[in-house]
């Protein structure tokens, strides 16, 4: 049963593996949908905080494109976390009136930004196609009209880092749950297989005694017990019915005939 | 044998299930482990996460209290604090408590409860002189209680005000992990079902068919059967039992045949030199060849049912990839969707599914003669390598145009697997085994219809629906390693067996009996699956801000129930009455499955819906096959079985087409929901009008048979 026991523990190896493989990326990959989530709802709330400020100003009557304060708020925010690479604030056509970045000031704005502000209407929106991704919201104004938008540019790196170092953490406990259960998990199966063994010795014993039929302590054992004293008695009829006409053709006859 | 077969079925079933139970309880075991080790790591590695975004959401109330302050507003009489800290928290519902301190550390404003043990911290010596260092930033958060607290030093020109410390709670963790318990059980489910397609492919199959052997060896001793076959190699598994038991019949044949060549010896002696007993011992001879069997025999090997057993493997393994696919597809057809000429977006993303249907039904005819030319390997290894390259096109795709083109290619590699492992089943069992044979085949269909789509949509959501079809083209490709251990027959030297012609066709549809199983039951059944499940349930899962993985969930639901409910409705279609019932019944009952989704349209109302689909069609399918064997016996007799089956399962691939594009108009007219329960409807109808028709068929043979 070597063999038997050799692929019991490789079904258990691959079903642990299966298992505790699927559970490390799923951990892995919700910690880095979370991450990313909550990077992305901390630059929601600082545009939030800019957009606010750009909205007062529309209050006060300034045009959107002649914010005097607005840069050094923008630059603010951006060195205030480094998460943050820049902040470009754009009109509803994509064109960039205010950037932390001097050489985005009037450049159009990335084609994958405004496909994401498509999608997501006046909503706020994250754009993760670009080299650069970028949150961004819609800059409304008191009337509740979108004159524009504001996109916080960030380091995909800080994520991907983030992410690596989890990972790593994540695989290693992964391994060393699939080693300990796959290890105790092919110790049962082969607590299993042995307790197959063991009815196999039983049955073999039992037909190793001279007479297995008659053998109690190996017969009365053991799953194929009803089988082997089925099998036992045939062949013991038979071989006591050939060992009778044997002898029966060295002696005389019995005067009333043949019996079978 | 009958009784010898039943304890081995019963033993191997004792093993099977200790073998799975110890797997099952590990692999529980692992799972639970694995999320406390990961609980930890996303505790510890989320937290400073966590306190960097409520230190952003801190900063605004922040800077209205220094603006209030630097507007003469005293620290003390702030007014409207308690508003700023419900308008962050509306923002930020992790949030647990808001406390703002004074430079003492005493709470002038707060906000929801703090945890024990909070004021105690505030007043603290670390709180405050992190306050009175200036620091702009947050002091390191501190877990007090169930709450992980952020303090923000509150600092005007003039000096320290005060600290805000906002307190998340720390089962933020525990849900994120509890979000993830649907995958986990997911991941449960399908390693149970990998269990046992493992133990049959690695150890299963010896076992069985080692049982199956010293079962055969204990009923020739039981029976008295003791002719030895001469070449007969035992299974390994129990080769030393069954030796000793092979040699006790070999001994009591050695001894029959000794007792004869003695009785043949004495009976050609001089008659006054024979034994006195030789005529009793003669009749004793005759008697005992009379009631045992003695000499030799042929070897009866099992070497068929082992290679039949092979097949299972790169079957299970070839459908997986294809069934990874399901939960998705959809919705990679709508994002790559292109205007093209008349059609609407719904029908142009219902295409790729309808496309790869038809290619099935209509290519397996050809397929069949191509298998018998070059052998089923080889088809089996083309079609594998077929699919592979559709599936690595697929992910390469860049509108639904070219989609189309590469599961086209995905459909042909898939038509060519079933045909060849069909017909490896058909030519590998004997007329005994073939019931057997064929439940070995659909067992792993189904068994990868369950694993197919769940782990697709989870892989799908995570790693993106690309990749995911780079993992089924891998999964398509390693089924190559195991469809080269199959036996290479080549090209098959017997005549082919006969195909429908349009003759055969004419006279089954002429069939009235025939044609209400298909039109009204076959047809629908598979309208409705892949319209409703395959199409519809995918789009509109999504709709409801559901994922992939849930979509890959509910279609794995539909699996599980087809497994648990089809053995059950095979084993009660034993008379035609009966099966009759089962397939009206079963699609009126899926029928209605559509229909429940009026109840209401959450992703509950989809898994019931789906679930009561799943019964009926269970349920109906299951009868509907030998239905058409008993329908049809009259044409099964002149044009032979498979032919008539080929033409019923040709018109039941053709529903499998069908499905998506009706739903797909459906769709366009009522949206998808109400699509759904049209289908629904539609199906329930054909369900009663066939349960009417069989009905009417049977008073009309009763009145015929009793006018006779």
């Amino acid at each position: 049963m070597d063999s038997t026991q050799r692929r019991m523990i490789a079904v258990a190896v691959a079903v642990c593996a299966f298992a505790v493989g699927m559970a490390g990326l799923l951990n892995y990959f919700k910690y880095r949908a979370t991450t990313e989530r909550l990077l992305e709802q901390r630059l929601a709330t600082i545009g939030r905080s800019i957009a606010n400020n750009i909205q007062s100003s529309l209050a006060l009557g300034l045009q959107f494109a002649d914010i005097g304060t607005l840069p050094a708020v923008m630059r603010r925010a951006s060195d205030g976390d480094e998460l943050i690479t820049g902040i470009d604030v754009f009109d509803t056509g994509g064109l960039t009136l205010y950037s932390t970045a001097h050489a985005r000031l009037a450049q159009p704005v990335p084609a994958a930004w405004r496909a994401a502000i498509a999608r997501a209407g006046d909503l706020g929106w994250v754009a993760h196609g670009d080299a650069e991704p970028a949150v961004g919201i819609a800059v409304q104004n008191h009337f509740g009209l979108t004159v524009g938008h504001l996109a916080l540019r960030y380091s995909p790196q800080v994520v991907a880092r983030a992410s690596r170092a989890v990972g790593r953490e994540l695989a290693v406990a992964a391994v060393g749950v699939f080693a300990v259960t796959a290890s105790l998990a092919s110790l049962a199966l082969v607590a299993v297989v042995r307790r197959l063994d063991r009815d196999v010795q039983t049955l073999e014993a039992a037909l190793l005694a001279a007479d297995p039929g008659r053998s109690p302590a190996a017969s009365r054992r053991g799953p194929f017990r009803r089988m082997l004293r089925r099998f036992a008695a045939t062949v013991r009829t038979a071989q006591t019915q050939i060992a009778e006409a044997r002898s029966m053709m060295r002696r005389n006859p019995p005067r009333d005939g043949v019996s079978t | 044998m009958i009784v010898g077969a039943a304890a081995n079925h019963g033993y191997l079933r004792g093993i099977y299930l200790r073998l799975a139970g110890v797997i099952m309880l590990a692999v529980m075991a692992a799972l639970a482990f694995n999320a406390f080790l990961s609980h930890r790591s996303f505790e510890r590695s989320l937290a400073p996460e966590v306190a960097r975004k409520v230190t952003a959401g801190g900063d605004s109330i922040r800077a209205l209290v220094l603006k209030a302050v630097a507007h003469g507003v005293a620290f003390d009489e702030l007014y409207g604090v308690e508003q700023k800290f419900d308008e962050v928290r509306s923002e930020m519902p992790e949030i647990a408590s808001f406390a703002l301190t004074d430079t003492t550390g005493a709470v002038r404003y707060q906000r929801l409860t703090t945890p024990p043990g909070a004021p105690e911290h505030f007043r603290s010596a670390e709180v405050l002189a992190a306050l009175h260092a200036n620091a702009p930033g947050p002091a390191a958060p501190r877990r007090i209680g169930n709450q992980v607290l952020v303090s923000l030093p509150v600092v005007a020109p003039e000096g320290p005000l005060g600290m805000l410390h906002i307190g998340v709670d720390v089962r933020f963790v525990d849900e994120l992990l509890l979000e993830m318990t649907f995958d986990v059980l997911v991941v449960l489910v399908v390693s149970l079902f990998f269990t046992l397609e493992l133990l049959h492919f690695m150890a299963g199959a010896r076992l069985d068919a080692a049982l199956r052997s010293l079962a055969e060896t204990f009923s020739r001793g039981a029976e008295g059967r003791f002719a030895t076959a001469p070449g007969r190699l035992p299974a390994p598994a129990f080769g030393s039992v069954i030796r000793l038991l092979e040699s006790a019949l070999e001994r009591v044949n050695a001894g029959y045949a000794a007792l004869a060549c003695e009785v043949d010896a004495a009976r050609r002696m001089p008659l006054n030199e024979r034994p006195p007993g030789l005529e009793a011992a003669q009749s004793r001879l005759a008697a005992l060849g009379e009631r045992y069997r003695f000499g030799s025999t042929d070897a009866v090997g099992d070497a068929g049912q082992r290679q039949l057993a092979k097949i299972r493997a790169p079957l299970f393994v070839f459908i997986l990839a294809e069934e990874l696919t399901r939960p998705f597809l959809p919705a990679y057809a709508q994002e790559l969707a292109v205007p093209i000429a008349v059609l609407p977006t719904q029908v142009v993303v219902g295409l790729p599914i309808a496309l790869f249907m038809l290619i099935v039904a209509l290519a397996q005819p050809g397929l069949g003669a191509l298998c018998e030319r070059v052998g089923q390997r080889r088809l089996m290894h083309w079609g594998a390598w077929v699919a592979g390259l559709g599936f690595v096109a697929s992910a390469f795709a860049a509108s639904v145009l070219d989609l189309l083109l590469w599961r086209s290619l995905c459909a042909a590699g898939y038509a060519a697997v079933f045909v060849a492992a069909q017909a490896y089943v058909l030519e590998h069992a004997d007329a005994g085994s073939r019931a057997k044979g064929f439940a070995l085949f659909v067992g792993a269909i189904m068994v990868a219809t369950v694993c197919g789509p769940s782990i697709g949509g989870i892989l799908a959501d995570n790693i993106g629906v690309r990749p995911t079809f780079g993992v089924a083209a891998a999964l398509a490709l390693a089924s190559l390693a195991a469809i080269r251990q199959l036996p290479d027959r080549g090209a098959r030297a017997a005549p082919s067996p006969r195909r429908p012609g349009a003759r055969d066709v004419l006279s089954l549809l002429a069939n009235p009996r025939f044609l209400a199983v298909t039109a009204f039951a076959a047809v629908p059944a598979k309208i409705l699956l892949t319209g409703a499940c395959f199409y519809l349930v995918p789009l509109y899962v999504l709709t409801l801000s559901g994922t992939q993985a849930m979509a890959g969930r509910i279609l794995m639901t539909y699996a599980v129930v087809m497994v648990v409910v089809s053995p059950l409705a095979a084993g009660w279609a034993l008379r035609r009455e009966r099966m009759e019932w089962l397939v009206g019944g079963g699609l009126v009952l899926s029928g209605l499955g559509g229909v429940l989704l009026l109840g209401g349209g959450g992703l509950v109302w989809v898994f019931l819906s789906v679930g009561v689909v799943g019964i009926g069609q269970a349920m109906s399918i299951s009868a509907q096959s030998a239905l058409v064997s008993e329908v049809c016996a009259v044409e099964v007799a002149r044009i032979g079985e498979g032919p008539a089956f080929g033409v019923y399962r040709l018109l039941e691939r053709l529903g499998n087409a069908l499905g998506p594009i009706a739903a797909a108009l459906l769709a366009v007219w009522l949206g998808e929901r109400s699509a759904f329960v049209a289908l629904g409807a539609f199906v329930a109808a054909c369900g009663l009008a066939f349960v009417l028709a069989t009905r009417i068929g049977a008073v009309r043979s009763g009145a015929a048979a009793a006018s006779t």
